[in-house]
């Protein structure tokens, strides 16, 4: 062990990245970070489409009052909607 | 010399597009009496639905295909053809807009306001490069990213950059990521947008001083290589953090380094790392201290510049409009201004109460308050943690790719004779094979 390195062998250290093997400490860190920020990017995605849901189920505008291409345009009631669907409908 | 002719015609054709774009309406705006000005657009005009998949599935495929080239095929002309044609894509033909740079806004307003939803197609836009970035590097600054190939395009004559000015300038894309992400998540503005120094190219027409500002920064990237990237960009500074701890990443060499030392000066972004001397043992010792010093040192500097942060909240607040809306009807009320704006008079056309614009105004100043503390306090952990990592020395004993700095380009494997013989080798086992 090199205490100047980590405590990272130097044959590892020049030779890191086989899949699915963990070859010291500082990769088991890498491995865990990289996979918990896989997660959170995951349960961002997931929030933003929830939010948008619950959003369009409370009656809120989800697309900054942009209405053509909004998924829930033919259910909205709201007064952009009203007015799109009406210069859509003509 | 015929590349920087070149290079200096292209510039002096995309000055000029922007100003004859610029010159010409569609339908000429009306001459308004009151002296307004029609502000600059803040995104291209609206496109059909289906081009929001379109260009989700290009971006996927732009990063896939990067991620390949740059880690399996190692050339770097193929790396630049796709660069070109991201810069293209994305830049001209998209106008920029949706990038993931300034997604990052969206996504800050997003979650300090449970009321905004973010578009998926922007999310996608802000996502897939973060989860290419963990798992390939930056293969997103390498070729898709148009911002970064348009200065990769001009860089002819690299100057390298020393070390303690490239982390001195570096802070200042953290400081605007932490200011990017306080006006966005306030709902001020959205100033990655608003200063991209390069939009006024891609939709050839935009504010003059934004043009100014991106030719400027092209001259720059004449002599040192994309410096928006790496002194500006907020989206680097979370590409840099991701890289690190990415599965795979760039290796200079394909195989073992000779210490041949031809690719010392390939980089233009001083993103090679050579092999370390030995540490001579009093040195180890002062290190040691240093260290155990800016540890003391960390807290101290969070808090200062979280202070610093929440104390400029009288000045960052007046970006929102509802506080400088208050402060205009205030000095209005006070006597202290004689004249009156558009804005106070369409706010007393409304018959809406002082008292409740000015208690709006103060608890918009509260929340920049509290986000001050965090930016500047990001600002702070971010300082503190560069000198700490400065006075780390990690030992090495070949010449290595920088994880957080290397944007995956490829022109250092143009140098390697590694490089060369394994193409020569198997140019040779294919033409045996036949």
């Amino acid at each position: 062990m090199n205490r100047r390195s980590g405590g990272v062998p130097k044959r590892q250290r020049t030779r890191l990245g086989v899949p699915g093997q963990v070859q010291s400490r500082r990769q088991l860190l890498a491995v865990a970070l990289r996979y918990a920020t896989v997660g959170l990017f995951g349960a961002a995605g997931a929030s933003v489409i929830s939010r948008r849901r619950r959003l369009a189920r409370e009656g809120k505008c989800i697309n900054d009052g942009v209405c053509r291409g909004c998924e829930v345009l033919k259910t909205c009631s709201l007064p952009q909607a009203l007015s799109a669907k009406e210069i859509l409908t003509d | 010399m015929i590349r920087f002719a070149y290079i200096i015609i292209g510039i002096a054709v995309l000055l000029l597009s922007s100003g004859i774009a610029s010159g010409f309406e569609r339908f000429p705006p009306p001459d308004f009496e009151s002296g307004y000005v029609l502000p600059s657009p803040a995104t291209p005009n609206p496109r059909q639905d289906i081009y929001e998949y379109v260009d989700t599935i290009v971006l996927l495929t732009a990063l896939s295909l990067s991620s390949y080239l740059v880690l399996k095929k190692r050339r770097r002309r193929f790396i630049f053809v796709l660069s070109v044609l991201s810069l293209f894509y994305f830049g001209f033909w998209r106008e920029g807009c949706v990038c993931p740079i300034g997604a990052i806004q969206n996504v800050a307003l997003s979650v300090f306001d449970k009321d905004y939803a973010v578009p998926v197609a922007v999310m996608m836009f802000f996502l897939l490069p973060l989860v290419f970035t963990l798992f390939f590097g930056r293969t997103f600054c390498a070729a898709v990213c148009p911002l970064g190939g348009i200065q990769d395009v001009v860089l002819m004559r690299p100057v390298s950059v020393p070390q303690w000015l490239e982390s001195g300038l570096r802070l200042f894309a953290y400081v605007y990521l932490a200011a990017a992400v306080l006006f966005a998540a306030t709902g001020s503005a959205f100033i990655i947008c608003r200063y991209d120094p390069f939009i006024s190219f891609f939709r050839l027409s935009g504010n003059f001083n934004m043009l100014v500002l991106g030719v400027c920064f092209l001259f720059v990237g004449l002599f040192i290589g994309r410096p928006y990237c790496r002194f500006a960009c907020p989206y680097g500074v979370i590409l840099r953090q991701l890289s690190r701890i990415s599965k795979w990443r760039v290796t200079i060499t394909p195989d073992d380094c000779i210490k041949c030392r031809l690719c010392e000066d390939s980089c233009p972004f001083g993103a090679i790392k050579i092999p370390t001397e030995d540490w001579p043992a009093h040195d180890y010792n002062k290190s040691k201290r240093r260290l155990a010093f800016l540890i003391i040192l960390l807290p101290i500097l969070v808090l200062s510049f979280g202070w610093i942060g929440s104390i400029l909240r009288p000045v960052t607040s007046r970006v929102h409009a509802t506080v400088r809306l208050a402060d205009r009807i205030y000095l209005e009320e006070t006597g202290r201004a004689e004249d009156t704006t558009d804005a106070s008079d369409a706010f007393r056309a409304t018959g809406k109460d002082i008292k409740k614009l000015y208690a709006e105004a103060l608890a918009i100043q509260a929340r920049f308050g509290l986000g001050g503390w965090l930016s500047g306090g990001f600002v702070g952990l971010v300082i503190a943690l560069k000198l700490i990592g400065m006075s780390l020395r990690r030992q090495r004993t070949d010449y290595e790719a920088d994880r957080a700095g290397c944007m995956a380009c490829g022109r250092c494997f143009e140098y390697c004779p590694k490089e060369h013989s394994k193409r020569k080798q198997a140019k040779e086992t294919m033409g045996g094979s036949r």
